[in-house]
């Protein structure tokens, strides 16, 4: 990327005693203004990466751009960067106003300036009124709102968010996640955000960045992600998701016949892959259960479990031995367990898996 | 069968807990009631009553001087323990080193070596180089008591912070340095006062170390006052633990003032 300006290069950090490093050439480049969310399992290095850029966490080797400024060797105090941690983080011996402004006291900023800026600080997380709270005072989603002011006051550099959203309840986690992406766009600051949470960093990012045992997976839109997953472990782990492997035994016009057991013959529009061995994905959300239209593919099954989740339905189906989820939206009342069921996709609905 | 009532339970834990206070406090009181006494001879109960030994006290130069050895060593040692301990805590709980597992272990196991042998051991090391009997003798003697003690409590401060809000400090622009100071310092100072008023404690109190090295030369109160207690039978003596009492109770609510407000203040 030409105009990249938080550019990691084959960033690598090994622990002693460790065999594997935990996080390995990791190369990321982020576009000013741009909101990258780092996703992957516990344990993919996804943290380390993020205390690396921080500079929490000393890499073993690679290097850390930000601008034209080389990051690597410079001391956590001179980063100029903001971060937010998931257990929040706010000192308990202070205010709420004093946590924010702990940041411009460290830039020997005058008292009046400080004032202001801590006051539009506040304003920005709509908490002007718990300026003079204690700290244990604040509920979780309060204490984060705080802690992203108190990171956003400094005027960072990069905005750095570890699992901000983790220690929060699902409703408030949904309220704070339209905020936080509010402010960003708003404030137009560079940021790198880490989650577990697919759903976050799906809704959340410009682009994400699936990681894996230390190892970047793939990179890219967070549709293009879900659409077009580079390999069978990012398309596992993002979205649910039904893989078919089987031969690729004939092709005409576009459409890639691939055989697969229990299933015969199934028809993907897909570009050349010149291999024999491949993965078919189908989205659950493409299967049509009863459909009323002539589609590529088409099946007979059972249903062997059904779970009703109010907007949706998520059914799995046994197709001679192979099982496939479908998800069928207004479904009223759900399938019974043990129903024959016709179901099947059009030849665009599924994708075949590049590795 | 039938329960007995919660109010029987009740007092016959009562019972017990007033005995057990008696059995820890009455010897307490026999000393303040001596103290009182106006004969020559430690005799329970007394038969005349005065404020006689008090007065004695006052002007036993051997008490006043030892007073004053071990008010000064105790400060000295508590300062010394602090420094050292904060430093080796923070080493211990921050930073990961080869070895530290090892010294976890040994600061946080029980500290069970008999002080007659770690008197013997030390007047062995502090004899032959000369400070036998002097402050910096048995200042290094004292602090082999005490520094473990205060490394503990720190310690234990420092793993109930948040290690996130130091990394938090940092970022936000604070050097090393001025994290521990801004950050890390108020938050453990709690257990900072702790581990000093029990350096300061150990230290004021120990006699079987400080009886090694004392020699001919300095000489602590507890010292002074076996010393005492072996050649004479006076209720001098009870007077001089009345005041050390009433000095430690004090010392002891001062403290529950200082850590009491601040919890109270951390959550107002």
């Amino acid at each position: 990327m030409e105009d990249a300006y938080l550019v990691l290069s084959k960033l690598t950090k090994t622990y002693p005693n460790q065999p594997r490093p935990a996080v390995r050439d990791v190369d990321i480049d982020v576009a000013r203004g741009e909101f990258i969310s780092l996703l992957g399992p516990s344990g993919c290095g996804k943290t380390t990466t993020l205390r690396m850029i921080a500079g929490l966490i000393v890499p073993t080797s690679g290097g850390i751009r930000v601008g034209r400024v080389d990051m690597t060797n410079r001391p956590v105090h001179k980063r100029d960067m903001g971060m937010v941690f998931q257990s929040y983080a706010l000192f308990p011996h202070m205010s709420v106003g004093e946590n924010v402004d702990f940041g411009l006291q460290m830039r020997r900023i005058p008292k009046s300036e400080r004032r202001r800026r801590v006051a539009e600080a506040l304003d920005m997380v709509h908490l002007t009124h718990l300026a003079n709270r204690r700290v244990s005072q604040l509920s979780g989603g309060q204490a984060q709102r705080i802690a992203l002011a108190r990171a956003l006051v400094i005027e960072p550099t990069v905005l750095l968010l570890d699992e901000p959203l983790s220690n929060l309840d699902a409703k408030l986690r949904e309220e704070l996640r339209v905020e936080i992406r509010r402010i960003q766009q708003e404030t137009g600051i560079t940021t790198v955000f880490v989650t577990h949470d697919q759903d976050e960093a799906l809704a959340m990012s410009d682009r994400l960045v699936v990681m894996s045992e230390g190892r970047v997976e793939q990179v890219g839109e967070p549709w293009a992600v879900y659409e077009t997953p580079r390999n069978r472990f990012v398309a596992d782990f993002i979205g649910r998701t039904n893989l078919f492997d089987g031969l690729a035994v004939g092709r005409d016009d576009g459409l890639l016949r691939v055989a697969v057991e229990g299933l015969g013959t199934l028809s993907v529009r897909t570009p050349e892959t010149g291999r024999t061995s491949v993965t078919v994905m189908v989205r659950p959300h493409r299967v049509q259960l009863e459909p009323v239209e002539q589609l590529a593919n088409e099946l007979k099954g059972r249903v062997v479990q059904s779970s009703y989740l109010g907007d949706v339905e998520s059914v799995v189906v046994e197709v001679d031995g192979v099982r496939i989820t479908a998800e069928r939206t207004h479904s009223g009342r759900p399938l019974a367990l043990g129903a024959e069921v016709r179901l099947g996709w059009g030849d665009t609905d599924a994708y075949v898996i590049p590795q | 069968m039938k329960y007995l009532p919660e109010a029987i339970y009740r007092t016959i834990g009562a019972v017990v807990v007033i005995a057990c206070y008696l059995f820890l406090l009455a010897p307490l009181l026999v000393v303040f009631v001596i103290s009182f006494d106006a004969g020559a001879n430690l005799e329970f109960p007394p038969k005349e009553w005065s404020l006689r030994w008090y007065a004695e006290l006052a002007g036993n130069s051997e008490f006043l001087e030892g007073l004053r050895v071990s008010l000064v060593l105790g400060l000295v040692v508590t300062a010394v323990s602090l420094i050292v301990g904060v430093t080796a805590a923070l080493a211990l709980t921050r930073y990961d080193f080869t070895g530290r597992d090892g010294l976890v272990g040994l600061f946080t196991s029980p500290l069970l070596l008999p002080s007659v042998v770690l008197g013997l051991a030390l007047l062995l090391v502090l004899g032959p180089v000369g400070l036998v009997g002097t402050y910096p003798g048995l200042v290094l003697a004292h602090l082999s008591l005490t520094i473990p003690y205060v490394v503990r409590t720190v310690m234990m401060s420092l793993n109930a912070v948040d290690a996130s809000c130091e990394q938090a400090a940092r970022t936000l622009g604070a050097s090393p340095f001025t994290t521990f100071r801004r950050i890390t310092l108020p938050l453990i100072t709690p257990g900072l006062i702790a581990g000093g008023a029990l350096s300061f404690i150990i230290s004021f109190d120990e006699a079987v170390v400080s009886l090694f090295v004392v020699g001919t030369g300095r000489t602590t109160l507890p010292v002074v006052v076996f010393r005492y207690v072996s050649n004479n039978t006076d209720p001098q003596v009870a007077a001089l633990s009345v005041v050390l009492i009433v000095f430690s109770l004090a010392a002891v609510v001062l403290i529950e003032r200082a850590l009491g407000l601040k919890r109270v203040l951390s959550r107002a």
